[in-house]
């Protein structure tokens, strides 16, 4: 299954190496050092305080949350959670950098040896996985953000920095720029689904920056190409996209140099999403060398075996589990299990509905078809929903005991959305009960009856649509609230009885 | 009386009885202060005196009369320059942080100031504490008060010209490896590097943040104890600082010399650079604890030879990268040619930082590098760990630790400011304890023919400052 593709190119045989680090910002309440407030956006510079602007003196404290989430995220992917751990820091001069180094893990990650499966297929197809190994997963502040205009000043917002982020690091598994962009989709589902992370590509939540090289045999000898580290990546497409376009100028670099790549050397780039073309920013030449130093303010510390515990209880069921499990208990369909599990809270709120009911692949029905348009409709959260759970059970239970009919629930269902009242509620306020009591309908039919003699003559007349319309004034006679079936079969019945 | 001679703890017994006015005390430094201003040559201890000290004076007087009690209501203290105080300047002696305003106060001066502390002024030091000498500051050296021709120490030179000086009752400095101690011994001072983690960081302009450690200039020791059970003690925003009470410091009485297992390292002892003299003072040193009871014994302890060494890979590593964010970007000075971030980095750091000071950011960088130096930092860090595990072992078999403070007296202004090898091995004596992280205080122990004062350390055990200061309060009873 995890057998590597192997590519041609003219006389040339490769095959395309990925590893990927992602940069993930956690949704914890306070930044990773300090108790400024962590929030996306806002008016520049207004959440900052000495530490996270490292002002002379400032001392960085961490954030319990911040250990808990990075735990939590390193149990969702498969990894062992150290019990010792240490900072770091790591040095590089940028304006954004406010102490000219980030604080980060070096030698003593939090989290190593995980792993994820990515789906290779597609979404209505049955899953075929393909494992790929985490090597490590560390700490790591975040940095400001530079706006440049052009021709004038250049100006920083610090409200970033010193957000707490985690950078999951992967061995080279990926063997295609589809892999890669699926691996981030992988981590990035996962840890949304655990809430350690909004997943918001577009604010910058999370960044992926690919390391691709390619293995070419030429003539039986084997080359490596230089590796190339493509920066910040923030689309799934941009991933794709990128390294498709690096393993085409790799080859093409190949064939004019057949130059071999050399360890802790490699060509720094960014990827200019307009031109389709991936930009140079350290050539290859450049040994990147961040000085790495122990972080002196901050103690060296161990979890204790509780701390770990509660952050591995808090990891809950994962997507793909989940899925199995949807699959087999409630009897669904691949592509509704895959629509109810993209998110937890979705899942959580069907499963929550689908326990309550009698019916749960009809309680799936209605949340798929009903509940989720009006979110799309509205553009609003389950949260924001004036109904719970308990109302598409109580709805559904409704419906499967005939007391209304499907029709009806639909008018049910538009009614609670507004006012948040109970199925029962409102079938009793509108006195929407359906009525199949028999003999009520009997009554009923015998009155529709003796008041259409005319209709009665026409029927003996050999006109049998009037069958239609009969029963069409029995529903009108009980205010549509007959059952349809019953009155249909009591009509026809007294009609068999005149002949 | 003398209010410029009067301790911390007899101005605060004069301000309780009423005999004294914290306004006629902070106007009579201010007084001593301009009047040597004037003179040839002056102190030049500080860098800048407080406007506002006489205000808070008088506004301290007012509440103590409205029944404020505070311990250090109306006393006054002088502060390093790389200690940041809540609306003044912090430039750690350096061009590079010339017009940065610090926006918040250090814990330490915080606490001195919830205690009723009056901040007299800033005083001058080595570049980012960097110097043996205090010669080393973009504000110029500072002298010795008992000879001028002299350097007073550094790099918190300038806090002990002002105790030694007259010009405040007790300052605060700060070490990496014995700059405290050191000024406090070419001065005529106790000068006290508590244990790592006695005294809250945050707010201390970081030089080897692993070291480095606030102390205390007096020229009585009670005042040491004053000043330390008021400041010290658990701060939320540093992680290293110790969770202990230090309240039983505000009095100290005498410890029992008799019994005392005092240990003398012989390493330091056969040390070719020690000065005769200083070796007279203290055997002298010696010969009193033996004299009451004592138990004084030689001990080894192989690796403090490389102490030094390991010193000065670890604080140099620490401090390339403390000062890395002295970037030119959002505060201080800024020179820029217009050519882009790195040029501007170059230029601004290029005319910011002194020769001294690119000298330490050059070699910390260069053993950071693994590159370059290959494990050198890791060696540093493993020295390290054996000199903190063979100094607590020490501290098994006995109370104290005596050493010399300093191999030398008090130097010439100007003799070793091109010899940074001479200028480092000033700290021959004092580096090790802070790598071992443990309390030591410098004790005036003496004086040489020519009169220049010799101090002689007291080291203890961890959060050992109770036992080591009331060491120093029976020597003092004695003098
Ligand atoms: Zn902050």
């Amino acid at each position: 299954m995890n057998e590597k593709p192997i590519h041609t190119d003219g006389d040339l045989t490769y095959e395309i190496i990925i590893g990927c680090e992602i940069h993930c910002e956690l949704l914890t309440k306070t930044k990773a050092f300090c108790s400024c407030e962590n929030r996306y956006g806002g008016l520049p510079n207004t959440r900052v305080c000495p530490v996270c602007l490292g002002l002379p003196g400032a001392m960085p404290v961490v954030g319990r949350e911040y250990v808990e989430f990075g735990a939590i995220a390193g149990f969702a992917l498969g990894c062992e959670v150290s019990r010792f751990t240490k900072f770091d820091r790591k040095h590089y001069f940028y304006p954004d950098l406010v102490k000219g180094y980030q604080i980060t893990q070096y030698d003593l990650p939090l989290c190593t040896n995980g792993q994820v499966l990515i789906n290779l297929a597609s979404q209505d197809e049955t899953p075929r996985f393909k494992k790929v190994r985490i090597e490590r997963i560390h700490l790591e502040e975040d940095v400001g953000k530079s706006l440049h205009i052009e021709g004038a000043h250049s100006y920083i917002d610090y409200n970033r920095s010193g957000v707490p982020l985690i950078e999951i690091v992967s061995k080279p598994d990926m063997s295609s720029p589809e892999e890669a962009a699926l691996f981030m989709q992988t981590i990035r589902e996962t840890l949304k689904y655990i809430g350690a992370t909004d997943g918001n590509l577009e604010e910058g939540s999370m960044r992926c920056d690919a390391n691709i090289n390619l293995k070419v045999i030429e003539n039986g000898k084997e080359w490596r190409t230089p590796i190339s580290e493509i920066k910040n990546m923030n689309s799934f497409k941009a991933i794709r996209d990128a390294c498709t376009y690096e393993v085409g100028r790799q080859l093409a670099e190949f064939r004019t140099d057949r130059q071999n790549f050399s360890q802790g050397f490699k060509v720094t780039m960014g990827w200019d999403d307009a031109k389709g073309e991936t930009v140079v920013q350290r050539t290859k030449n450049s040994f990147i060398d961040y000085r790495f130093v122990v972080e002196p303010d901050i103690k060296p510390f161990t979890l204790s075996d509780s701390f770990i515990e509660t952050a591995r209880s808090k990891v809950g069921e994962l997507p793909q589990p989940k899925r199995d499990r949807f699959r087999k208990e409630y009897g669904l369909s691949d592509f509704d299990v895959n629509t109810l599990t993209t998110e937890r809270s979705l899942a959580d709120w069907f499963e929550q509905a689908a326990k309550a009911s009698r019916d749960p692949k009809k309680v799936a029905n209605w949340v798929l078809a009903e509940v989720l348009a009006v979110l799309n409709e509205r553009n609003i959260s389950l949260d924001e929903l004036k109904i719970t759970p308990a109302h598409i059970a109580s709805l559904v239970d409704t419906v499967v005991s005939g007391a209304i009919s499907s029709k009806q629930a639909k008018d049910v269902f538009a009614e609670m959305l507004e006012t948040g009242d109970m199925p029962e509620a409102i079938v009793k306020k509108h006195g929407m009960e359906q009525v199949s009591d028999t003999s009520l309908i009997e009554a009923i039919v015998a009155e529709v009856f003796a008041a259409n003699p005319a209709a009665l003559d026409d029927y003996r007349k050999g006109k049998t649509n009037v069958v239609g319309w009969l029963t069409g004034q029995v529903m009108k006679a009980s205010k549509g609230k007959a059952n349809p079936g019953t009155a249909t079969a009591l009509v026809q019945k007294r009609l068999a009885e005149l002949k | 009386m003398n209010i410029c001679e009067m301790s911390l703890l007899s101005l605060k017994k004069a301000l309780d009885s009423g005999t004294l006015t914290s306004e006629a005390v902070v106007k009579a430094y201010r007084d001593a202060w301009e009047a040597d201003q004037k003179s040839a040559l002056p102190l030049n201890g500080y860098i800048e005196f407080f406007e506002d000290a006489i205000d808070l004076a008088r506004e301290a007087d007012v509440l103590r009369a409205k029944g404020d009690a505070r311990p250090l209501l109306g006393l006054p203290f002088a502060v390093k320059d790389n200690i940041s105080i809540k609306g003044k300047s912090c430039t750690c002696g350096s061009r590079i942080l010339r017009g940065y305003t610090a926006p918040y106060n250090a814990t330490v001066a915080e606490r001195l100031l919830a205690a009723g502390a009056i901040p007299l002024g800033r005083t001058n030091m080595d570049e980012f504490a960097m110097g043996s000498s205090t010669e080393y500051s973009s504000y110029g050296p500072s002298r010795n008060p008992v000879n001028r021709e002299l350097t007073p120490g550094g790099s918190s030179g300038g806090s002990a010209a002002v105790v030694a000086g007259g010009q405040a009752p007790f300052s605060l400095g700060t070490e990496t490896g014995g700059s405290v101690r050191l000024p406090a011994s070419y001065c005529g001072l106790y000068g006290l590097k508590p244990t790592y983690g006695t005294l809250s960081r945050y707010g201390v302009v970081a030089f080897g943040s692993s070291l480095d450690q606030v102390g205390l200039f007096s020229r009585e020791i009670d005042d040491i104890g004053l000043a330390l059970s008021v400041m010290a003690g658990k701060d939320s925003k540093d992680d290293t600082s110790a969770d202990l009470d230090f309240s039983a410091l505000a009095n100290l009485s005498p410890a029992e010399i008799k019994g005392l297992r005092v240990a003398l390292p012989e390493e330091f002892m056969r040390e070719k650079g020690l000065d005769p003299e200083i070796a007279a003072i203290f055997d002298n040193a010696c010969q009193w604890f033996r004299e009451r009871g004592a138990v004084v014994e030689t001990v080894s302890i192989p690796v403090l030879e490389a102490a030094i060494a390991s010193y000065y890979v670890i604080a140099l590593s620490e401090a390339a990268s403390n000062l890395s964010r002295f970037d030119g970007i959002r505060y201080g000075l800024r020179k820029d040619p217009g050519e882009g971030y790195d040029e501007l980095y170059v230029a601004t750091r290029s005319e910011g930082f002194n020769a001294e000071v690119k000298r330490r950011i050059v070699i910390g960088n260069y053993v950071l590098s693994t590159h370059f130096s290959g494990d050198t930092y890791k060696k540093g860090m493993s020295v390290r760990a054996r000199i903190q595990r063979d100094v607590a072992e020490v501290f098994k078999s006995f109370d104290v630790l005596l050493c010399p403070t300093s191999p030398t007296v008090a130097f010439k202004l100007g003799s070793k400011v091109d010899d940074p090898l001479a200028m480092y091995l000033s700290d021959l004596f004092t580096t090790f304890v802070n790598l071992a992280r443990i309390p030591s205080l410098s004790v005036p122990m003496g004086t040489t023919a020519e009169g220049l004062p010799v101090g002689v350390q007291i080291c203890g055990p961890h959060y050992g400052e109770e036992k080591i200061l009331r060491v120093a309060k029976a020597w003092e009873a004695t003098r």
